[in-house]
């Protein structure tokens, strides 16, 4: 099936071949009236021939008779005479019917009859004219007598004027045929040129017109398109297989991408000097899977490693500035094959930086509404307190942070213990471990588990800091981040605190707290250490009761009543990870299933304080302090046998000693007890420390209230 | 201010005494200062810090260091002058290296360099600020960050 | 009905995956842990479909696609990543991968991604 395909082509295809056609016609036309001409010619030629002829025949008829009268010889005459009249016959039939003749050179020629009418009436009369003269002319043989001879030529004589007529007007006719089909071929001749001139202006006069007019569209087109790439607020250009850009682009690429000429250029060129190594190499390789691989369109999008790109960007003089770009690929196919790529780019540094707001916010948000949930829940009272400490307690670790900062690295501090050398900086690290360990366990006590959260944190660090064999100031520096941070997170909270307590102050106003409660046993304050008991129990798989006996804590001043709430916090930890059995073991020991925790808190005039905590559980193993102790390397061998069980028992107030295998929030780091014991020294007090295995541990406190005094811990 | 971005400042000051030098200067602990509470020796270099994030980078030395490190880099003249020109020079290595590490994530001004305590260094005021101390031939000096 | 191979170094994921399409109808003809065990699984079972995860020990899911390529030109591969890097995905592809699935993901996350899978391979 051949088809073709004309489209817009197909008129002036049409003109052209109509063009020709008129062409073809007036030669064709042209052709054949030439030649009808040619024979015309022939044919006026014959017919006057036949004029002449026809005189011939009667000269040469009375010739003869003169010659037979005379009694000469008349062969001659009689030959040119049947000569004649056969020629004139063979004419006539010719001219009438079709067919040869002899032309007057002599040669055979054939002629067509003649069509016109009014030629063929002329011939009909000659012929009638002519038939009996043929007749009698055929019977004129050499032995005729002058009878016969006369006789022929009367009849001769008698015809010869009209045949001469007929003749004469058989001519003119002929003639004026041939002067008709001049004149026709003429009239054809000017008609076709003509009409292949018109032909020629309308095909000039339309596809001038149309050329004009797609020229005009033409410009109009490249006018729009022009005016989108002068006007679209994106980057918009081609990029051919060698990765080089198109000439044409859109006005805004050259901002977006600072540079001014960029028709030709190198896109990975342009890409090297704006992102990092490893963006640029991924890029190449996605540009290269676009070209070279048939991945669907979705995919392709996905993984488009430019489709949020960070880059740097120069605005001019002393103006480098990063902005996020974001492009997009679109392959240009042409018959199934990527000729092209179309390349978007847009630069979307205001979105991202209200997306990255956003997300600050929202986090910040969400942050602050999980502490808020836990704040609410927490006894004001016990909050305030909490907070006050906690402040306290980071400005401790700021100050021993700054009292440390001297850059000594190296330098040995004094040797507390002939056995521990110590290093200024790793006993800064204890002492900074115990007062963070000291506001986790408060903090996870109030269940601020965010809070203890950043603390465990904080510890996390400085365990870090434990495991390294020398440490110089920089080590320090993620520490220093982290308590900022404390900071801060304190901060959030009491502003909340006091935005609650704004809200909620009209509702709280309630009668004033006994100052001597008999229940006791029933304050928040107690509640507070058995839930924090009950967290931990449950974690650690067996089950506590706790007792209390006492004044009411809150009643205390502030300083005092939050050292003693820590030491509890530490106590109750303590005992339960490290005293109370499991349930099963208990049974089998013939112990209650609960473990049993007595508190008992009494003031003295002088305003000290006595605490006692008692726990129901397996006591202190002496044995195991000194293994751990050995194992860490704080005692020697010899040194462990050679101290009192006393003073082993003694270590478990020291830093980094626990009997506790793993490290979880609850114990294992080796702090603790230490906390208890810095803030036992704070306070001016002291310790004293009662144990059976299997059956108890007692620890009885004394914190006299001079130590109100607030101030980094000495260590 | 992210740990990350702090090692950057201090990285810069010890590369600066590295190179101007060949000494390293010692750190010591990171603290955190009130912002009335901030070490301030005899010249400081300060950089102010805006746009998204604002406050201040300075870097404070006392005459003595900064005499010495003339000293050390072959120069004889200790002028007044020349040690609150070479306070200014260290802040603008400091200012124009973390030009280039931060990406321009935010813009940082050209150093100024105030002399002693006579005029006062604008400072955030809500924030405590960052105090990292330096130690160089058993002199000391601070590299101070605040910013929002 | 086709037949899958599931190859992630993670138990929870290769059982999720094939609980998931299990029920989408394709049998589970075999799972793999790391690149090694999924060429000799591969070859005993000459799955249609294999998901694939990238960062496994032994052999990693890169080299792994571009064994399993090597075996069978026609068998379909969805990877099935955290694609921590687009670099890597960008990779997968050009081995030959015909799909790829960002961990964590869900049910319907997982059907689609195969269901594309299938369908190319039906229009073929």
């Amino acid at each position: 099936m051949f088809h073709l395909e004309l489209g817009k082509y197909r008129n002036i295809v049409l003109s052209i071949a109509l063009f020709i056609f008129f062409d073809l016609a007036v030669l064709v036309l042209n052709f054949v009236i030439s030649s009808q001409i040619s024979n015309d010619a022939l044919m006026i030629n014959l017919a006057g021939r036949q004029r002449m002829l026809s005189q011939r025949i009667t000269k040469t008829a009375l010739q003869v008779e003169y010659r037979i009268r005379d009694g000469k010889p008349f062969g001659n005459e009689l030959t040119e005479f049947k000569k004649a009249s056969t020629v004139f016959d063979q004419t006539l039939t010719a001219f009438s019917q079709g067919g040869r003749t002899t032309s007057g050179t002599g040669d055979e020629v054939n002629l067509a009859a003649i069509e016109d009418p009014t030629a063929q009436g002329i011939l009909r009369e000659a012929r009638d004219i002519w038939t009996p003269l043929i007749t009698a002319a055929k019977s004129l043989t050499d032995n005729a007598d002058i009878m016969q001879a006369s006789q022929l030529a009367r009849l001769m004589e008698a015809a010869n004027l009209q045949l001469l007529k007929l003749m004469n007007d058989l001519t003119t006719r002929v003639e004026q045929i041939a002067s008709d089909k001049a004149t026709m071929l003429r009239t054809v001749q000017v008609t076709g040129i003509t009409l292949a001139t018109i032909n020629f202006i309308i095909i000039l006069f339309h596809f001038i017109g149309h050329l004009r007019r797609s020229d005009r569209e033409l410009e109009h087109a490249h006018k729009e398109t022009a005016d989108i790439l002068r006007t679209t607020q994106e980057g918009l250009f081609l990029l051919d297989p060698e990765l080089k850009i198109g000439s044409q682009h859109s006005t805004a690429l050259n901002s977006i991408l600072g540079v001014a000429t960029l028709a030709g250029a190198d896109f990975i060129d342009i890409l090297r000097a704006r992102v990092d190594q490893k963006t640029l190499k991924t890029a190449r390789e996605y540009l290269d899977l676009l070209l070279k691989h048939d991945v669907k369109e979705k995919l392709v999008t996905s993984v488009n490693p430019l489709n949020r790109v960070e880059m740097l960007l120069d605005q001019g003089p002393g103006k480098p500035e990063t902005r996020f770009l974001q492009f997009a690929f679109n392959r240009v196919k042409e018959k199934g094959k990527i000729t092209h790529l179309l390349v978007t780019v847009s630069d979307i540094t205001r979105r991202v930086l209200l997306e990255q707001e956003l997300k600050a916010t929202e986090d910040r948000a969400r942050g602050q509404l999980g502490m808020l949930m836990e704040i609410i829940q927490i006894d004001p009272f016990a909050l305030h307190q909490f907070l006050r400490a906690a402040a306290d307690g980071l400005q401790n670790i700021n100050g021993l942070l700054r009292d440390q900062s001297e850059p000594v690295t190296g330098r040995s501090g004094l040797l507390r213990d002939q056995s521990e050398p110590v290093t200024g900086r790793s006993s800064l690290v204890n002492a900074l471990f115990r007062q963070a360990h000291r506001i986790k366990g408060d903090a996870a006590a109030l269940g601020m588990s965010s809070l203890a959260d950043a603390f465990h944190q904080l510890e996390d660090l400085l365990s870090e800091l434990r495991e390294q064999p020398s440490l110089s100031g920089e080590d320090f520096l993620p520490v220093t981040v982290q308590v900022k941070g404390l900071f801060e997170q304190i901060e959030t909270i009491e502003n909340a605190v006091i935005r609650i307590s704004q809200v909620r102050g009209v509702a709280t106003v309630e009668a004033p707290r006994p100052q001597h409660d008999p229940n006791t046993a029933k304050l928040p304050f107690v509640q507070r250490w058995r839930d924090f008991a009950n967290q931990i129990a449950t974690r650690h798989g067996n089950t506590v009761e706790i007792s209390y006996k006492g004044i009411d804590v809150a009643t205390l001043p502030e300083g005092l009543s939050s050292a003693v709430n820590t030491i509890i916090n530490q106590f109750i930890r303590n005992a339960i990870v490290h005293g109370i059995e499991s349930s099963d073991a208990r049974k089998a020991l013939g112990k209650p299933e609960a473990g049993r925790l007595s508190i008992y808190i009494s003031q003295n005039d002088d305003g000290s304080v006595e605490l006692s905590f008692r726990d129901d559980g397996r006591g202190i193993s002496v044995q195991r302090i000194r293994d751990t102790a050995i194992a860490k390397g704080r005692l020697t061998a010899e040194e462990a046998t050679a101290w009192d069980n006393r003073r082993i028992v003694g270590l478990i107030f020291e830093p980094g000693i626990s009997s506790h295998a793993a490290v979880d929030a609850d114990a294992g780091r080796g702090a603790g007890l230490d906390a208890v014991a810095e803030l036992v020294v704070r306070f001016g007090g002291n310790v004293r420390i009662g144990t059976t295995p299997n059956e108890y541990c007692h620890f009885r406190v004394h914190l006299a209230p001079r130590a109100i005094v607030e101030g980094p811990a000495a260590t | 201010m992210t740990e990350a971005e702090l090692r950057i400042f201090i990285g810069i000051v010890q590369h600066y005494f590295e190179q101007q030098t060949g000494r390293l200067a010692e750190m010591g602990t990171p603290f955190l200062g009130d912002p009335n509470a901030l070490p301030i020796f005899d010249f400081t270099g300060v950089i102010g810090i805006s746009g998204n994030r604002r406050g201040c980078v300075y870097f404070t030395a006392p005459s003595e260091m900064l005499r010495q490190i003339l000293v050390h880099g072959g120069e004889s003249d200790v002028s007044r002058e020349n040690l609150a020109d070479l306070a200014g020079e260290i802040s603008n290595t400091i200012s124009g290296n973390a030009r280039r590490a931060f990406g321009h994530e935010f813009m940082i001004s050209v150093p100024i360099v105030v002399t002693g305590r006579e005029q006062s260094i604008s400072l955030p005021e809500s924030v405590k600020a960052y105090v990292m101390p330096f130690r160089w031939r058993e002199q000391d000096a601070a590299l101070v960050v605040s910013v929002v | 009905m086709k037949k899958l191979l599931i190859v992630d170094d993670s138990n929870i994921i290769r059982s999720k995956i094939a609980r998931c399409l299990g029920k989408y109808g394709l049998e589970i003809a075999g799972m793999a842990s790391n690149g090694q065990e999924a060429l000799a699984q591969f070859k005993a079972t000459r799955c249609d479909l294999v998901t694939m995860d990238l960062t496994m020990p032994h052999m990693d899911g890169i080299e792994c696609i571009r064994a399993l390529r090597e075996i069978d030109a026609h068998v379909r591969i969805l990877v099935v990543s955290a694609l921590a890097d687009k670099a890597t995905a960008i990779l997968a592809l050009k081995e030959g991968a015909q799909g790829f699935l960002c961990k964590p993901f869900t049910e319907s996350d997982l059907t689609e991604a195969i269901g594309e899978l299938i369908s190319d391979d039906d229009n073929d």
